[in-house]
């Protein structure tokens, strides 16, 4: 009985229909949604770029810097700092936890001094721009339930995502576009393990016409949508109308709405044609801004193509654009991938902040960037051998998040000595969960409230009604973390 | 007043979540969803007094204009308007009458109500109909006239556009059970593969191609539903039987190398138990995983007694059981069984053989490996070091006197048997066993392995789980029950699957018939009679039509869960057979045609589209059952999802190409790109999405099978006598009106003319140089992209 959003459809359908132009903007659409609330005047930023690091990124070797692991290198990780945490069956079965050091030394970035890598030398040029949350925590340690949580808030897949949910409750800012996008690409080793599932961008029971539209790397951006060779681009629009005229001899006998919705929807096709490969071409982007993405933006396909095309969307009026990028798994390969994965990623994410900002963009767009869980601070394998790394870590993890009304130059959180368990201010274990909040921890669900309340949206108002029951991105749970917005 | 269809829906949604069912987070220790609760005496007074609105408590807090006192709470973003306060007043002020929810009440056939216009009833189902349109004021639209309805049967029945208008014999065409296959492989989550981490494949067409035989010979639906859940309960099952079972292993696994057996496991119930209350109870079971339901009357504990019907497993959890596959490969997770294939007997006795020579090897066991030992406590340093270094580095495990794991053993046993001792019997007895191993495991990989349900000889039991936690068992182990609310069954007993089959298909159940005529209505004209097809609770919504259901369920009983004849029923009745014409009066009064007072009109599937355009086109290939095929899709498509891993094979012959939909390989992963709102088969799913969006369009312009079919039917068209009209025919049924003609005559002379001028283009186009054929092909694009086609109407 998902009565408010048949009616929402309809109406918008016919709304649709009888404005002049087809493109209807996002407040009319947003206005319309009883059940979704997105508020304008409450809307810090336009829309969300989440670069979503597919694998789990080392918070100790990238962002949360335990000089202690040093000094104790090779020690067994304490047990009481563990605390009977459940371990993934790769790590269960192995006899000693040993510690192991960060790979490089970590230094203060900005005036504000934010610690990070020295493997992350442009992430530590845009430090002043940043929050850097390091007390991040989820539920599952492993890849798909992990990932499928943070996009979805469920770990079994079947949800609607996070931009789905979005953009269910902005509407849309321009039709030409998809509203949700998702681009994907993978570390250059081609190390990794993890699939990037099309349930991370599904519109679960949300009605799919918000589900993420997947910009693919190879042939047409957008699946289908090139004429077949042999049909010119002003035949297919005459061709078009007199099938608009037939359809409209077929609506005077039936009278159906959908049949004018139809003929609006393939005129739509008609001008996405245009639109999509207008975007995806960067000839006309100017070598200098190229060059702040860094050389592998000539590759097609590679993170930081992607982190342009993320900024050619922001600007067209895309609402939520996903950029996933898989190979942070480093369980035997840390001393050489991790350093390859930051050189992939680390340019092209400053540069999408610095460009944004640049242009103005990044006032009005929130950018996140993170991983579904972090990465053990004791050693999977032998450290003596050539090749060892990190298990997953669920406990704790890092992840910044910039623009619109976010604080700059901040850290949020803290963990202990061991990057192991969050602390609070003085390393005491705040040991918070889902159900109990406490200040400093940020649940997954924390930070997905605070990226609707970025939106305009109340994560708890967000709701639609499905087996008879109101969903939620966020359950029953989350937060917004107040005190990271300036 | 009527408390099921004006009250409870009300209470329901906007207080049982505080003040329902769920006893452990029940605000105030205050329950609206029993007259008991709600009439009880307490301290501040009456939550609601029976005929008295003002002294009743709820009322007062109702209307209270204080936010701390207001109910709903602000905070709950629930408000009530004015029409439903004033329903609640009234129900209060006449007395306050509590009734049992209607899908809870065993479903009675109802007397036929009166019908004034008589002369248009076919049959019963008419008269529900009709009574209901005549007591709104409105009368049913004339019948469709014969093409339409001719296609409307054709598409209902077959999924095919024209295979003819009879009703029996489109009823007995095997492309019935492939049309009615398509909602059993949405609820029972088809898929060719297992979805998580690696997404191998699985043998999962037997399972599809069992329901598809069951819909053809029209299998009582009764012995369906037990051999679904407990087809390896019956006495000397079937292999049929078996593979019905698989119905509860159709879910995702988890192949993941850090992933935990229980949590899996796990994981793999909750699927069960979802897919089952989904499919045949319309119930939400999902919802009482963590806590008691909010608003039905399932609990926490009926949850996990229900849960141990689906958990009384020897499960591996991962899937160990490989297969090698022509394009992938295969891991399934036990219980499993060998498929009947013409290889297997040839395997099996391969197998015997190998049986027999591991015994002759066996019985010297003993002695190769007190020889073996000794061998190796002889051997010294200096030998050691010089031999492999696998093998040193084994020989040195065993002198620690650790253990071996398998495949170290296998090396050192080969080793000793075949470069170090001499007994020529301990020899050949090794190689033969070794030999016949061989065999067995290289014929056993044309041997299929089907998951299939297969319980422990102790009955089944289950613990409570804290906030739904795989990890957090709580009190004593429960046996398997229905909750208590249904249950007609002893709780005490030591219930399985089996009894749960049969009281499914049981008299004493109010809901699995209603349920399936329910989604059966839901196909035929788009909208159930009860919308929310997987809810049937409190807040579900309610039907439409409530006698007219329970008439369909109570048939459907009576006739012996009769399929075939329920689905000619409603194919043949006068509501059926209504014009789908809208006007603006109708539009109006009823938009989602819910009275039915005109014929159904709505999107096809896209599965069906698909088949549609192969088969007007003559593309359309024969095959019936078997394994899945591959239908081209976009260059790339896997190997982007998978990064690299999964290669999409390029099969050009027919059968891959053009065959029906329902056997295109479905990756857990990425569904097929062109099935625009397929069910995601991650779950069950029982109601269809029906969207309307510019990406559907470029498919159906741009997909390169829709332009194939389009190329081939100019092709067979283009020596028409009128060949713009002879191609409007075989897509629509129908003949081409005036109108059409003069619009698409100009088109194709113009498109024509155009293709004159561009033989390349041409060309590109057809392969060919002839530039009509050219043209035809656009207006064959034209047509098949007609709203019209695109839809049942």
């Amino acid at each position: 009985m998902n009565t408010v959003l048949e009616s929402y459809d309809q109406r918008t359908r016919r709304q649709f229909l009888a404005s002049t132009s087809l493109g209807l903007g996002s407040a009319a659409m947003a206005g319309m949604l009883t059940s979704a609330p997105a508020n304008e005047q409450l809307a810090k930023v336009k829309r969300v770029i989440y670069l979503a690091m597919s694998g789990g990124p080392s918070h100790v070797d990238l962002f949360d810097d335990k000089p202690l692991l040093q000094k104790q290198a090779g020690e067994a990780l304490p047990d009481h700092i563990r605390d009977g945490q459940r371990l993934t069956t790769m790590t269960s079965r192995q006899g000693k936890l040993a510690l192991l050091p960060s790979l490089k030394p970590h230094k203060n970035w900005g005036n504000s001094g934010i610690k990070m890598s020295t493997m992350l030398p442009h992430t530590g040029s845009i430090a002043d721009e940043i929050t850097l949350i390091r007390s991040m925590y989820t539920e599952s340690i492993n890849h798909s339930p992990a990932t499928t949580f943070l996009l979805t808030g469920s770990e079994i897949p079947g949800r609607p995502s996070m931009g789905a949910w979005a953009t269910y409750g902005l509407g849309t800012e321009n039709e030409n576009i998809p509203s949700y996008v998702v681009l994907t690409s993978r570390d250059r080793e081609n190390t990794c393990g993890q699939l990037l599932y099309d349930h991370y961008w599904a519109s679960g029971f949300l009605p799919s016409k918000y589900q993420g539209v997947k910009f693919r790397s190879q042939g047409d951006p957008v699946l289908y949508l090139s004429n077949p060779e042999g049909i010119s681009r002003p035949q297919r629009k005459r061709v078009l109308a007199d099938l608009a005229s037939l359809n409209s001899i077929t609506h005077e006998a039936y009278q159906d709405p959908e049949i004018e919705t139809r003929i609006a929807q393939y005129e739509m096709a008609f001008r996405m044609q245009v639109s999509v490969p207008e975007l995806a071409d960067l000839d006309s982007e100017p070598q200098h801004v190229k060059d702040m993405y860094g050389p592998d933006v000539e590759r097609s396909g590679s993170f930081a193509r992607n982190c342009l095309m993320a900024r050619r969307l922001a600007e067209r009026g895309s609402r939520f654009i996903q950029v996933m990028h898989a190979g942070w798994d480093q369980h035997n390969n840390i001393p050489t991938q991790l350093e390859i994965q930051c050189r992939d990623t680390d340019q092209p994410a400053a540069a999408l902040v610095k460009d944004l900002k640049q242009r103005g963009l990044l006032e009005d767009t929130l950018i996140i960037y993170g991983g579904e869980f972090g990465r053990t601070p004791f050693c999977q394998g032998n450290m003596n051998s050539a090749k060892y790394g990190r298990d997953h870590h669920n406990r704790c993890f890092s992840t910044w998040i910039a623009g619109g009304n976010i604080k700059k130059g901040h850290v949020h959180g803290h963990t202990d000595d061991y990057g192991y368990n969050i602390t609070d201010a003085n390393g005491t274990p705040l040991k918070a969960n889902k159900h109990h909040y406490k200040e400093g921890a940020v649940h997954v669900h924390d930070l997905q409230a605070t990226i609707l309340n970025q939106l305009g949206i109340d994560h708890t108002a967000l709701t639609y009604k499905y087996q008879g029951r109101r969903f939620r991105l966020t359950d029953v749970h989350g937060k917004v973390v107040d005190s990271i917005l300036a | 007043m009527d408390f099921n269809y004006q009250i409870r829906p009300i209470l329901s949604d906007r207080c049982f979540l505080c003040h329902g069912f769920d006893s452990k987070h029940r605000e105030a220790d205050l329950r609206l969803d029993t007259p008991e609760g709600a009439f009880e005496k307490r301290k501040s007074g009456q939550p609601i007094v029976p005929g008295d609105a003002e002294k009743s408590l709820i009322w007062q807090r109702i209307i209270s204009d204080d936010p701390e006192k207001v109910m709903p709470t602000p905070e709950s973003h629930l408000t009530l308007n004015e029409t439903e306060k004033s329903l609640i007043k009234t129900w209060i002020e006449q007395g306050a009458h509590y009734e049992k929810h209607w899908s809870f009440v065993l479903p009675k056939r109802p007397q036929l109500p009166e019908v004034k216009a008589t002369d248009w009833i076919k049959n019963p189902i008419d008269n529900f109909v009709l009574a209901r349109l005549e007591k709104e004021g409105l009368k049913p639209s004339p019948q469709a006239d014969d093409d339409t309805l001719a296609r409307r049967r054709a598409l209902d029945l077959t999924g095919l556009p024209a295979e003819g208008s009879d009703v029996d014999t489109l009823l007995s065409s095997p492309h019935f059970g492939e049309r009615w296959a398509l909602p059993w492989l949405d609820a029972g989550r088809y898929s060719d593969s297992n979805g998580f981490q690696g997404d191998p494949d699985r043998f999962a067409y037997p399972w599809r191609d069992y329901i598809i035989k069951s819909l053809n010979s029209n299998k009582r639906q009764n012995e369906l539903i037990i051999e679904l859940l407990a087809g390896d309960m019956l006495d000397q099952p079937t292999e049929e039987q078996l593979i019905a079972t698989a119905f509860n292993r159709n879910h995702l696994i988890n192949n993941e190398g850090g992933a935990i057996k229980e949590e899996v496991i796990f994981n793999y119930v909750v699927d069960r138990v979802d897919a089952t209350a989904t499919t045949f109870l319309g119930l939400t079971f999902a919802c009482a995983q963590c806590h008691d339901h909010k608003y039905d009357p399932i609990s926490h504990e009926d949850y996990f007694r229900f849960f141990a019907f689906f958990s009384n497993m020897d499960e591996e959890g991962a899937p160990r059981q490989k297969r090698r596959g022509l394009y992938h490969h295969y891991r399934v997770s036990k219980p499993v069984i060998e498929l009947n294939v013409p290889a297997k007997a040839p395997y099996l006795e391969a197998r015997a053989h190998f049986d027999d020579a591991r015994k002759r090897f066996n019985a010297s066991r003993k002695a190769i490996s007190a020889a073996e030992k000794s061998w190796i406590t002889n051997l010294s340093q200096k030998e050691v070091d010089q031999l492999e270094s696998k093998l040193a580095k084994i020989i040195d495990i065993r002198r620690r006197g650790q253990k071996l794991n398998r495949s170290q053993n296998d090396t050192i046993q080969k080793y000793f048997l075949t470069q170090v001792s001499d007994n020529a019997d301990w020899r050949t007895a090794f190689s033969d066993m070794k030999e016949k191993e061989q065999k067995v495991n290289s014929l056993k990989e044309d041997v299929p392995l089907v998951m299939v349900m297969k319980d422990k000889k102790t009955p089944p039991r289950a613990r409570v789980r804290d906030r739904g936690v795989y990890d957090a068992p709580i009190g004593e182990k429960l046996s398997a029950s229905l909750p208590t609310a249904f249950s007609t069954l002893p709780k005490d007993q030591d219930l399985n699957r089996s009894d749960l089959a049969a009281w499914i298909v049981s008299k004493n159940n109010p809901l699995t018939a209603r349920v399936l005529m329910n989604r059966l209505w839901q196909e035929i004209f788009g909208l159930g009679i009860v919308s929310t097809p997987e809810d049937f609770g409190f807040q579900g919504a309610l039907p439409t039509h409530p006698k007219l259901l329970d008439w369909l369920a109570v048939e459907f009983i009576e006739s012996g869960w009769d399929f075939k004849h329920m689905v000619k029923l409603i194919t043949t009745s006068a509501t059926y057979e209504q014009s789908s014409k809208a006007n603006s009066f109708l539009l109006q009064k009823d938009p989602e045609n819910k009275l039915l007072a005109r014929g159904a009109r709505f999107r096809l599937p896209s599965s069906i589209l698909r088949d549609q355009a192969l088969a007007v086109s003559g593309l359309l290939t024969e095959k019936y059952l078997g394994p899945p095929t591959y239908p081209r899709q976009p260059d790339g498509m896997w190997k982007e999802v998978s990064f690299g891993k999964f290669s999409y094979p390029k099969l050009p012959d027919p059968i891959n190409q053009h065959s029906r939909s329902l056997y295109s390989f479905w990756r857990r992963t990425m569904a097929p790109p062109n099935m625009f709102d397929a069910a995601n088969r991650q779950v069950c799913s029982v109601k269809p999405a029906r969207t309307n969006t510019p990406l559907q369009a470029l498919t159906l312009l741009n997909d390169p099978i829709y332009l194939e079919a389009a190329l081939t039917l100019a092709k067979s068209s283009l020596e028409a006598e009128d060949p713009v009209a002879d191609l409007i025919k075989k897509c629509t049924q129908r003949e081409i009106t005036s109108r059409e003609a003069a619009i698409l005559q100009k088109t194709f002379t113009r498109e024509t003319q155009h293709y004159q001028e561009r033989s390349a283009e041409t060309k590109a186009l057809t392969q060919t140089e002839n530039p009509r054929l050219a043209s035809l092909t656009i207006i064959a694009q034209i047509a098949l992209n007609l709203d019209e086609v695109l839809n049942k109407q």
